[in-house]
């Protein structure tokens, strides 16, 4: 069954992709209400690849789906979006998305071994009165010219090599394969050489007959009689089409035919499909702008996804995991190697060229291979868009989400991590944060639609994404009546808004006492905020009242290598996160302020910040004691911000971030602040701080 | 030793082999920590190294001395004279162990020797004993002292 599994496992990832891409399109076109031709042949390309892959993996019923949905986008691929009056869009819009759950549900089955759900007719009857109610007004909108609408169904109907062997007037490239005499499963060569030259023409610029050698078993005798006939719209795909059957096994013969025009030119009339009209001249590289597009705005997207196709593999994340690891240690033990205390005091021109020369390439190396892990967070981000969608119509908030940078890449692991934290984040702006009526935005002087801003930039040493909201914002007297109420806060005490946002996201919180069906179930913010932790990260919320909400989350970049700064106290040398220092400082005594508990607290740009003394925090045996001698570091991680007292700055270093053995974790030094350790040029071992649970440990009585 | 048999079966001349070959033994590896002679099954030994910098680590039992960067590989040491409650003395001798899939290093004061115990010779400590970190003892076949088992069990951290 190993085999086996690796088709069913590679038929899920595919399908799931489709569904992806598909899912992206169908938004995108619900925006402005129509698909461009572009978008319908995408969609017919899905339609049409699902069908197949679950044809072969015998999902009958998904087939079945996929081969009406197919048929529909095909009436809309003839006629153009005209077809689809402006009152049938909306069915047609919901119809595509509920296919695109259908067959997220059932892949899901698939993917769990459960079976499928036989009784597809009520949702085929679905698809099939919206289709009748689209033909129904199709005469009227597109005459049957002779040589627009029909031409594509005309030449699947004529039999193979009556006339039709030269090519069409739209198609006028021919080519006919024939076979070895004898090789069996003709249709199914077929198919394969139709498979083999989409990767290298567009599906538009070619047609073939018999049109259903992929599901008609009995097309291999035709097949077999008059050959197998492929018509381009242009030559050069015609050249590389021909490439494509040279690769092939078991062809007899091809031979090019040529389109002779006849004599009476067909009438403009053709001119009502565009699709005729676009018959290009050699069509460039595949990669480039792929076919005419009547939209401006869609080539530069499927171009993408097209190309993306052809040019991404799937490599197993442990092999990368492993590499990076490699290339950690190669970059350290580059720099024993040029630093080694041996090369001191000798003067070695060729050795510091060569040196020069690996520490480029090394660093070099390191960038690509953390490179390898990274992908943009626009497929996350998509997702986000199907649930503000229908959360807006379930919850009648009209609400729009706009993605800023979803380009920016972060590493794998984290994309897929952080999915769930930024959907339930969303789900609360939606249900809590943005106002119940358009009267009440309107009243507020706001867009009475509503707006979520789903942002990510990249700072360089860490990925923040923001999600903002223009609704109501957080009411601090509710936030805190209710922590009260759940014993988070204490009734006697001032708490700043700060203090109050935070309550957010403590255990136990959820300011809605309704549970709706999009949040409030229990899990809060408290779960993001713990998920966010666990990849290193951390959450904050700032908001005001009337004015909307943004939630930050800010993620270290990459785990495994960072920039540090070596600092030193006594003997122990110490790593800090540059991300975390916002500067460092030298004071005097009469700087420090004590308090009753004899704690200090020193200023800094007008506001006051506990002092941290690394030496007693980690009761150390040597190490500064004056604050004169040592030197202050202005640390800040989420909401936590003070300042570290070490002995020494010992210079900025990039360093690989290694884990501490299992069993001193095992003695929860972490929650101590020490995260891992590092290893320095000379071989030494140096302690990497977590700024923030270093904070709570010196907070922790 | 199956193959011995084995082979011994095959070859009319030989003699039976020799009865001590079916004990079931195994090698210990010997080292002292304050006056004790400690044993280790010398499978579970990866290495021995001397004169390694140990980096300190706060915020561990003092018997923790910190870790070990073994060509790449982080390796925490134990102290057997601190884990066993006596002061330590200043020795930088390891002995890497792998227990289990943990490495792990226990700094001791000097290594003895490699030696092959019958396993059935090995007895348990008598009821209600105070020692630490043994599980075993066992005299040596040269008589020249007793041998305790030092015990896995006891060197991994417990919750």
């Amino acid at each position: 069954m190993g085999s086996g599994n690796e088709i069913l496992d590679m038929y899920i990832y595919e399908t799931n992709t489709l569904l992806e891409q598909l899912e992206t399109i169908v938004l995108e076109a619900e925006k402005v209400d129509t698909f461009s031709q572009d978008n319908v042949n995408e969609i017919f390309r899905i339609m049409h690849t699902i069908k197949g892959s679950s044809a072969m993996m015998e999902f009958d019923s998904l087939m079945t789906i996929a081969h009406r949905i197919e048929d529909l986008f095909f009436i809309i691929r003839e006629n153009t979006m005209s077809v689809v009056s402006e009152a049938n869009r909306p069915a047609l819009f919901d119809l595509v998305f509920q296919s695109i759950d259908y067959f997220r549900h059932e892949v899901e089955k698939v993917e769990a071994d459960e079976p499928l759900d036989k009784d597809i007719d009520s949702f085929l009857s679905n698809i099939n009165s919206l289709i009748s109610k689209i033909k129904g007004e199709e005469p009227a909108e597109a005459p049957p010219a002779p040589a627009a609408a029909p031409e594509q169904p005309a030449a699947e109907a004529a039999a193979p090599g009556s006339g039709g062997s030269e090519g069409t007037a739209e198609y006028p490239c021919a080519l006919l394969v024939r076979y070895d005499v004898g090789c069996g499963m003709e249709n199914l060569r077929s198919f394969m050489l139709v498979s083999a030259i989409r990767d290298l023409c567009l599906d538009s610029d070619f047609i073939f007959q018999p049109a259903d050698v992929e599901t008609n078993p009995a097309t291999a005798e035709a097949v077999i009689e008059n050959g197998f006939l492929l018509m381009f719209k242009s030559e050069a795909d015609r050249e590389k089409a021909i490439s494509a059957v040279v690769s092939t096994g078991s062809i007899q013969e091809y031979q090019s035919h040529n389109y002779q025009a006849p004599a009476a030119p067909e009438p403009p009339a053709a001119a009502a499909a565009p699709a005729v009209e676009a018959a290009p001249a050699p069509t460039p590289a595949r990669a480039a702008a792929p076919a005419p597009a009547p939209a401006p705005s869609a080539p530069a997207a499927s171009g993408g996804q097209q190309h993306n196709k052809e040019t991404l593999i799937s490599v197993n994340l442990s092999k990368l995991d492993q590499l990076s690891a490699v290339v950690g240690e190669i970059v350290i033990t580059e720099s024993m190697v040029t630093s080694s205390p041996d090369l001191k005091g000798l003067s070695l021109d060729a050795f510091s060229k060569s040196a020069r020369q690996l520490r480029k390439l090394t660093d070099e190396l390191q960038d690509v291979s953390m490179a390898l892990r990274m992908v943009p967070v626009s497929g996350t981000f998509q997702k986000m868009n199907r649930i503000v969608r229908d959360m807006t119509k379930k919850l009648n908030r009209p609400c729009k989400l706009t993605l800023v940078g979803e380009n920016t890449e972060v590493d794998k692991t984290i994309v897929d991590s952080i999915g769930d934290p930024i959907m339930h984040i969303i789900r609360n702006s939606m249900d809590h944060g943005i106002e119940e009526t358009q009267e009440e935005r309107i009243a507020a002087g706001k867009d009475p639609v509503g707006e979520i801003v789903l942002s990510a930039r990249d700072t360089g040493s860490e990925v923040i994404i923001e999600i903002r909201d223009d609704g109501r914002g957080a009411d601090d007297s509710a936030i805190l009546r209710k922590a009260i109420k759940q014993g988070l806060a204490s009734p006697d005490f001032e708490y700043s808004h700060r203090e109050i946002l935070n309550f957010l996201l403590a255990p136990g919180f959820s300011t809605n006492t309704e549970v709706t069906e999009f949040s409030g179930r229990g899990v809060g913010m408290d779960v993001v905020k713990r998920n966010v932790e666990e990849m290193g990260g951390n959450v904050s919320i700032s908001s005001e009242l009337g004015h909307g909400m943004t939630t930050t989350i800010r993620i270290p970049l990459t785990m495994a290598i960072m920039d540090g700064m070596e600092v030193s106290v006594g003997s122990s040398i110490f790593t800090i996160p540059i991300n975390n220092i916002r500067s460092s400082m030298k004071v005097h005594s009469s700087d420090v302020i004590r308090d009753s508990s004899s704690g200090e607290i020193i200023k800094a740009l007008d506001s006051f910040y506990p002092i941290i003394r690394a030496r007693d925090l980690y009761q150390l045996e040597d190490g500064c004691t004056e604050i004169e001698d040592g030197i202050l570091i202005w640390l800040e991680s989420g909401d936590c911000s003070y300042c570290l007292f070490v002995d020494e700055l010992l210079g900025e270093q990039q360093v690989v971030v290694k884990q501490l053995p299992g069993y001193v974790n095992s003695y929860n030094i972490k929650n101590y602040g020490i995260n891992g350790c590092t290893l320095l040029g000379d071989g030494s071992i140096s302690i990497i701080l977590d700024v923030a649970n270093l904070y709570a440990a010196a907070r922790r009585p | 030793m199956s193959e011995d048999i084995l082979f011994a079966k095959e070859d009319p001349n030989a003699d039976l082999a020799p009865a001590e070959d079916v004990v079931d033994t195994q090698k210990y590896l010997i080292f002292l920590s304050d006056g004790l002679r400690l044993g280790v099954v010398a499978e579970s030994v990866v290495e021995i190294i001397t004169n390694h910098a140990i980096t300190y680590l706060p915020m561990l039992p003092d018997f923790i001395r910190g870790i070990i960067n073994l060509r790449g590989q982080m390796i925490p040491i134990v102290d057997i004279r601190m884990r066993l409650g006596k002061p330590p003395v200043d020795s930088k001798l390891v002995i890497v162990l792998n227990i289990e899939g943990v490495q792990l290093g226990i700094l001791v004061d000097s290594v003895d020797q490699m030696i092959d115990i019958v396993k059935a010779d090995i007895l348990p400590m008598p009821a209600h004993s105070t020692q630490l970190l043994v599980s075993g003892m066992c005299s040596l076949p040269d008589g020249s002292g007793t041998m305790m088992v030092l015990d896995f069990e006891q060197l991994m951290p417990h919750d």
